[in-house]
């Protein structure tokens, strides 16, 4: 038989060279050109939301608003300023109407009694120290660092950093949401095995920056992208009420940076992290990480790798020279054929794999040799399969299409 | 004179090849390799699958000289060739410009359109962050294009000149397809200036009540063809010389073609590619494509379609699993009944938006009838997808040759809504994916190279108007009535010998095919089993559990202990 090969599929790397994507939320403005260092802090660009003008409508009569208002046309607001106010029965009725965003009042209208804002664009900050690779002003910024790499089967919310803390003693335990307290406020959390909505709840509640488990069930995850998507900071505060973010001078946060990153390392379920994945990460205890959740990465689909991941970046002047210059070694884990990554590699026996099925979650193993055919169910062609001896024992066959090299 | 052509096909997860050995009209299946697609991404080679597959080819033939006549590549990988569409009115000339890139076997990333619900800028900026070939541009007639239509057909051009986005690798725009309206040509040519580059071609509706896509569909052809090489993870074709390269899509719409003219009948053919369902009909002389990805299908719509509760607990997360890795294929029994769920509810999604692309022009004035006026399926045109006029189905991809005939024939029988008689075929070797490769000149009929696996006999929607002296099968002198049981799908075998012919006898309102009260003759040469299901169509209630079951015992999908476990629990 000849040598079989499969998509290899690394959960760590160390000492890679990284090509992330910064992308923004909606077309933006980069701030900064190819060839720029870029720190974890730079804001890297601007971008304004798909919405762009926000409406505030005011009482109005016949063809005059009635409110009384308090700006003009071009007249910069800020956040929750007063625009106007109506008072009504002698004083007994009061209504005050306030700017939803900082931004710029660009037309009144006293037919309608509406007053559009436009937005002021929000920044995006880099998050990743590098070297500015390529901007394309539609899609975001690449950066391109050094570091090594967990990465990510799955995961919601956008690029963010924190140092590192670890609140799991081991892969398997699901750490419990009393655990998160106010001292974890712009932190990653390295949870353990499953990530629970309580535990989520508790993250968002006290201003965490991300969270790094192994796994949480699929319904979670979806309610946490949908969260993550539609949580505005007047949201946020309706609901994860705290009283000193109430303040009327208190920051602000940037869109991207009200939720936390959630990355999954293994995929949906209840699995325990991988034991490499979480001694790696326990290396980056005390340490300043990037973590993103990759709800963008559609934008990048096709060009560029921006799935969930959290990366220690490695910097030192001389790395970000020889990342660029040369292809072939540009990371440790990774094999390159005529300048191209190449994702296929040879399942001999003994190699790591990770076994994808139906009707469980993915688990790893090592394998032991080829086989023609299934033990059970058999295509109508001959599909080569693989015996695999999993980490908890158990000796499985499998179609070669349903296993990833782990190395 | 034996001639050999390899056809090589890089497919999203798997990329496959095959010789095939050409002797007059016959084509025969020598050998072949799969190996899996990588990723798409900047840096990936997407040929490199291709590669191992061919070399793996070669040694599986085990010639010392292997010299094919020639190579045929056919790609999907990546979703290539992606087209963003653009036109005045979605349903007009947005859709025929949506049916032409899909013929060509394009898929198709967005549809711009006046009436899409968006703002100008808020498309200027989606188009500038997709990642596409092309842009083809449709809209207006091509006389009599007046007034507001006119300034529409502009502002759809100043969209596209300021959201072209940049074509991979080259750092240009990517090129605009225009097969809009004729009058507009001048005008718009100064709207895109000299830094787009333009492929002129025919309008898709020159005017109003004709469709006219063919010379749009090359046009896309041709901008594929001429940049496919100059991709960056397309570079490693340049190891096959100057084989022909043609999209996946594109080359099984040139099969499905040639078997609705041969046959002169209405055809569907389903196309099963692991991750993404490919529907392509011939109805009325229109052929339409549509591809629908498997992984967009949700828990609770394929726990519906599972045998066992046990299977159902796990299944959100499971599935969720799978779509990380949806080359992922079955290993057990009980993987093979969640496969076959999400391909059923798959396929049921793909067959319903087939029925809403395949319809009858929008945008043409049309005198209606009073009593017709709740008869229309589809807003603004009426579908074209109906089962009882299409009398054969054929069923090919990656899936067709892995799994048996009678998991395919539950697939069909759960999401084809089928009606009348219909002819299932199986494309068990790929000789419909591969016929551009081995047949130019169309010596090569493909129904000759497909398997008969069954023909289905349901009376549809009106299972409960049908006496037993609806179906008839005609295989000796005297015709035996075929018992339909309601609410159960039967299967009888047809007794080898003699041409067996199947006759429909519908009620003076019952129609199965050739209009109503008429009765339907089908021959059954060849097909080993005739299906009757009577079952209820719609809406699914009771124990559906016990139900799926009943129904895969009845088609012999999974060995009877299997079954019984599943109704036991225990399994």
């Amino acid at each position: 038989m000849m040598a079989l090969y499969a998509l290899s599929r690394p959960r760590v790397m160390k000492g890679a060279s990284i090509r992330r994507l910064r992308i923004f939320p909606s077309a933006g403005e980069p701030l900064v050109s190819p060839g720029s260092e870029v720190s974890a802090e730079t804001i890297i660009g601007k971008y304004s939301s798909r919405q762009r003008l926000r409406y505030v409508r005011m009482e109005s009569s016949g063809e005059q608003i009635i409110a009384t208002l308090l700006v003009t046309e071009g007249q910069k607001v800020k956040r929750g300023e007063v625009l106007g106010y109506y008072s009504y029965m002698f004083g007994l009725g009061y209504t005050e109407y306030t700017s939803p965003c900082d931004g710029e009042v660009v037309e009144i209208s006293h037919a309608t009694g509406r007053v559009a804002i436009r937005e002021e664009p929000s920044e995006l900050a880099c998050h990743l120290p590098g070297t500015v690779e390529h901007v394309d002003a539609a899609v975001g910024v690449l950066v391109r660092s050094r570091g090594d790499i967990v990465m990510g089967a799955a995961g919601a919310g956008f690029a963010r950093s924190g140092i590192l803390v670890r609140k799991a003693e081991d892969p398997g335990e699901a750490v419990s949401p009393q655990k998160i307290g106010p001292q974890d406020a712009d932190r990653v959390i390295l949870a353990g095995s499953t990530v629970t909505r309580e535990l989520l709840e508790a993250c968002l509640r006290y201003r965490v920056s991300g969270i790094v488990a192994g796994s949480a069930p699929a319904s979670v995850v979806g309610w946490y992208e949908n969260l993550v998507q539609e949580l505005d900071w007047d949201e946020f505060l309706a609901r994860y009420w705290t009283r000193e973010l109430k303040k009327r001078d208190a920051a602000v946060p940037r869109p991207t940076e009200i939720a936390p990153s959630l990355v999954l390392v293994e995929g949906y379920g209840k699995m325990p992290m991988s034991v490499e994945a979480f001694e790696c990460l326990r290396s980056f205890e005390g340490e300043k990480v990037f973590i993103d959740g990759a709800s963008l990465h559609q934008v990048a689909a096709g060009r560029w790798d921006a799935g969930p991941c959290v990366i220690r970046p490695v910097l030192d002047e001389g790395d970000l020279v020889s990342a660029g210059d040369a292809p072939g070694d540009r990371c440790r884990n990774t094999s390159y054929e005529n300048g191209k990554r190449s994702f296929l590699r040879e399942i001999a026996p003994g190699a790591r794999v990770r076994v994808f099925g139906l009707t469980s979650g993915p688990v790893e193993g090592v394998v032991e040799g080829y086989v023609q055919e299934g033990p059970d169910f058999r295509p109508m062609v001959p599909v080569e399969h693989v015996r695999v001896s999993t980490l908890t024992g158990e000796r499985i066959t499998v179609p070669v299409f349903n296993v990833y090299v782990l190395e | 004179m034996v001639r050999r052509y390899v056809h090589l096909d890089i497919g999203t997860t798997v990329t496959r090849a095959r010789a095939w050995d050409v002797s007059g009209r016959r084509a025969e299946l020598k050998g072949y390799a799969l190996a899996p697609t990588p990723p798409p991404s900047d840096d990936a080679d997407l040929t490199e699958g291709v590669r191992l597959a061919y070399s793996e080819l070669t040694s599986r033939l085990g010639e010392s000289r292997f010299d094919p006549e020639e190579v045929l590549v056919t790609v999907s990988a990546g979703g290539e060739p992606k087209v963003a569409c653009a036109g005045v009115v979605k349903g007009i000339s947005g859709d025929s410009a949506r049916r032409a890139a899909l013929s060509a076997g394009a898929t198709v990333t967005d549809l711009l359109a006046v009436d899409d619900g968006r703002f100008e800028y808020q498309r200027i900026l989606d188009l500038k962050r997709q990642d596409i070939s092309m842009v083809l541009m449709a809209g207006g007639v091509d006389e009599e294009i007046i007034g507001q239509g006119r300034h529409q057909l502009y502002n759809v051009a100043r969209v596209v000149a300021q959201g072209l986005p940049e074509r991979r690798g080259t750092g240009k725009r990517v090129p605009v397809v225009y097969a809009a309206s004729v009058d507009g040509r001048e005008e718009v040519s100064k709207i895109f200036g000299d830094s787009i580059q333009v492929v002129w071609t025919e309008n898709v509706r020159s005017r109003l009540e004709e469709e006219n896509l063919d010379p749009a569909r090359d046009a896309v052809l041709g901008v594929f063809s001429s940049s496919i090489r100059q991709d960056p993870r397309f570079t490693g074709l340049g190891r096959f010389g100057a084989a022909k390269v043609l999209p996946s899509g594109h080359a099984l719409g040139l099969a499905v073609r040639r078997i609705a003219e041969s046959l002169g009948q209405n055809v569907m053919v389903i196309s099963l590619d692991g991750d993404a369902v490919q529907v392509l009909t011939v109805i009325k002389g229109v052929f339409t494509r549509t591809v629908t990805p498997v992984t967009l299908v949700g828990a609770k719509d394929v726990a519906r379609w599972l045998p066992s509760a046990r299977l159902a607990g796990l299944l959100e997360d499971t599935l969720a699993c799978w779509k990380m890795a949806p080359g992922s294929l079955p290993a057990s029994w009980d993987d093979l009944a969640v496969y076959l769920a999400v391909q059923k509810q798959a396929l049921l999604e793909a067959i319903r938006e087939h029925s809403s692309t395949a319809i009858e022009l929008r945008g043409i004035h049309r005198q209606r009838q009073i009593g017709e006026t709740f008869q229309v399926n589809v807003k603004g045109g009426d579908t074209l997808v109906r089962m009882e006029r299409i009398g054969t189905v054929c069923v090919t991809g990656y899936l067709a040759g892995l799994l048996s005939p009678a998991a395919h024939v539950s697939l069909l029988v759960d999401a084809l809504d089928d009606h009348g008689a219909t002819k299932v075929y199986l494309d068990r070797d790929g000789i419909l994916e591969s016929l551009a490769a081995v047949s130019n000149d169309g010596a090569i009929m493909p129904g000759d190279a497909l398997s008969p696996v069954a023909l289905l006999l349901s009376p549809g929607r009106n299972e409960e108007r049908v006496g037993p002296k609806w179906a008839f099968l005609r295989a000796g002198p005297a015709p035996e009535p075929l018992q339909v049981v309601q609410g159960e799908i039967s299967r009888v075998p047809i007794p080898a010998g003699k041409r067996p012919v199947v006759e429909l006898h519908p009620s003076a309102r019952g129609d199965v095919g050739d209009g109503e009260g008429r009765r339907v003759a089908v021959l059954a040469e060849g097909f080993g089993s005739i299906y009757v299901d009577a079952r209820p169509r719609g809406r699914r209630t009771g124990d559906l559990y016990r139900e799926n079951v009943r129904t895969y015992r009845a088609l012999g999908v999974f060995p009877e202990d299997v079954l019984a476990g599943w109704e036991r629990g225990a399994r």
